[in-house]
């Protein structure tokens, strides 16, 4: 998912930077100062998923964990993911600093996305198959999001929008799966042990104060 | 935490584990010269070549185009040397779609005269002259230096030939040792940073509070 340098034009650069800017900006206003470390943990685990290779067909697809890192973080995926990216850059020449505000954006904000589908998921369906299937849902549609805000970026260049969007999903669709199996035995064995950190407890107190 | 700390050493240990595929997203090329073609060779790592991806040839000092075409079935594309690459070196582009792409840069230096195929229209008369220190080279009166050229000329294609046959595999083994994926001190390196960067940031914030 890792658009190359001198793909895009000055004008989607640009605009991804943007983007990705303003992101990290409500991210890092949102980061709560004790979870700072958590965040940064996930950061390292999104940093390492690239480097986990799902061997299914012919595809050169890894994984990208950026589901798993927007269920727990939410909108502080961006900065999260920002500094993640920053240094497969530089340490692994994925991607590139030029494009690191594109990147930033298609993946945190598939992130974000992935996350309020989870919460809305949660929040109608309180128990233990609802919170399972959600977490699925979210790590599959972390990767689908990314996918297809990536071909939007690839469209404004050389690939047409359709073209790029359908090799992209059809790459990942092993990776999806992956996601959401990895994802959804995370958040089950979190929620048995530490499910503060999922702020579950908020969203029932919520939905109680509704009623 | 302790549970990010797990899911964390999970992931590293997974990534440790399975090195040949370490390294998903980046489309590597690498090119070299055989026998009076350029070889290139594109993939996504061991085992994973690029097809039927676009490769162009570029000038790399006026950026003219001077080939182009696609990959076969292992990734491969080959072309014969353009005549200017020896003045002024190439740029070699892939684009294996979404979003991959990557180049390859070949010196004047590599296109050396000897590269270049041999021609066999040389009179086989001239290989039997005797081999003689020759202080007249500069000279191109006497038939006798000519005929010492063309051996000296055809002696060379013949070493070059045999020479680029040998060194290829070498050439070729230095090209892919340019391209290796990250590595544990990569790995670990980078999830020092990022916890580095995330204890900047609560010390900061410390300050403020």
């Amino acid at each position: 998912m890792h658009i190359a340098e001198g793909v895009l034009s000055p004008t989607v650069l640009g605009t991804g930077a943007a983007l990705a800017l303003a992101g990290t900006a409500i991210g890092l206003r949102r980061l709560d100062t004790d979870k700072i470390m958590g965040a940064a943990l996930l950061s390292a685990a999104f940093f390492v998923a690239s480097l986990i290779h799902v061997p299914v067909g012919f595809t050169s697809a890894h994984l990208i964990g950026n589901g798993l890192v927007g269920i727990f973080l939410g909108w502080a995926s961006f900065p999260a993911i920002l500094a993640a990216l920053l240094l497969q850059a530089l340490l692994f020449q994925f991607g590139g600093v030029t494009v690191l505000g594109v990147n930033t954006f298609t993946m945190a904000f598939g992130a974000v996305l992935a996350h309020s589908v989870f919460r809305t998921v949660v929040r109608l369906f309180p128990g233990k198959k609802a919170l399972s299937a959600a977490a699925f849902l979210a790590g599959a549609l972390g990767v689908f999001f990314a996918a297809i805000l990536t071909a939007l970026a690839l469209s404004f260049s050389a690939e047409g929008f359709r073209a790029a969007a359908v090799a992209l999903l059809l790459a990942h669709l092993p990776i999806m799966v992956a996601e959401g199996v990895i994802t959804m035995f995370t958040v089950i064995f979190i929620a048995r042990v530490r499910p503060e950190m999922l702020a579950l407890a908020e969203m029932r107190d919520k939905e109680d104060s509704h009623r | 935490m302790k549970n990010a700390l797990r899911l964390l050493a999970a992931f590293v240990l997974a990534a440790i584990l399975c090195p040949h595929a370490a390294w998903g997203h980046r489309v590597n090329i690498f090119a070299w010269t055989e026998a009076g073609t350029v070889e290139v060779q594109c993939g996504f790592g061991k085992n994973s070549p690029a097809r039927n991806s676009s490769v162009k040839v570029f000038d790399a000092e006026d950026g003219t185009e001077l080939a182009s075409g696609t990959t076969d079935e292992t990734g491969r594309f080959s072309f014969p040397i353009p005549q200017v690459a020896k003045a002024h070196g190439l740029r070699i582009l892939l684009d294996a779609g979404e979003g991959h792409r990557n180049e390859w840069k070949m010196a004047q230096d590599e296109f050396s005269d000897s590269s270049a195929p041999a021609t066999s229209s040389e009179t086989p008369a001239t290989t039997n002259s005797p081999r003689e220190p020759s202080p007249a080279r500069g000279e191109p009166e006497s038939g006798d230096a000519q005929r010492r050229g063309l051996t000296e000329a055809r002696l060379r294609a013949v070493i070059g030939q045999e020479l680029d046959s040998r060194l290829a595999p070498i050439k070729r083994a230095l090209a892919e040792q340019k391209e290796r994926g990250p590595e544990l001190r990569d790995i670990i390196g980078g999830v020092g940073w990022l916890i580095g960067i995330a204890g900047i940031v609560l010390a900061m914030r410390r300050k403020r509070a």
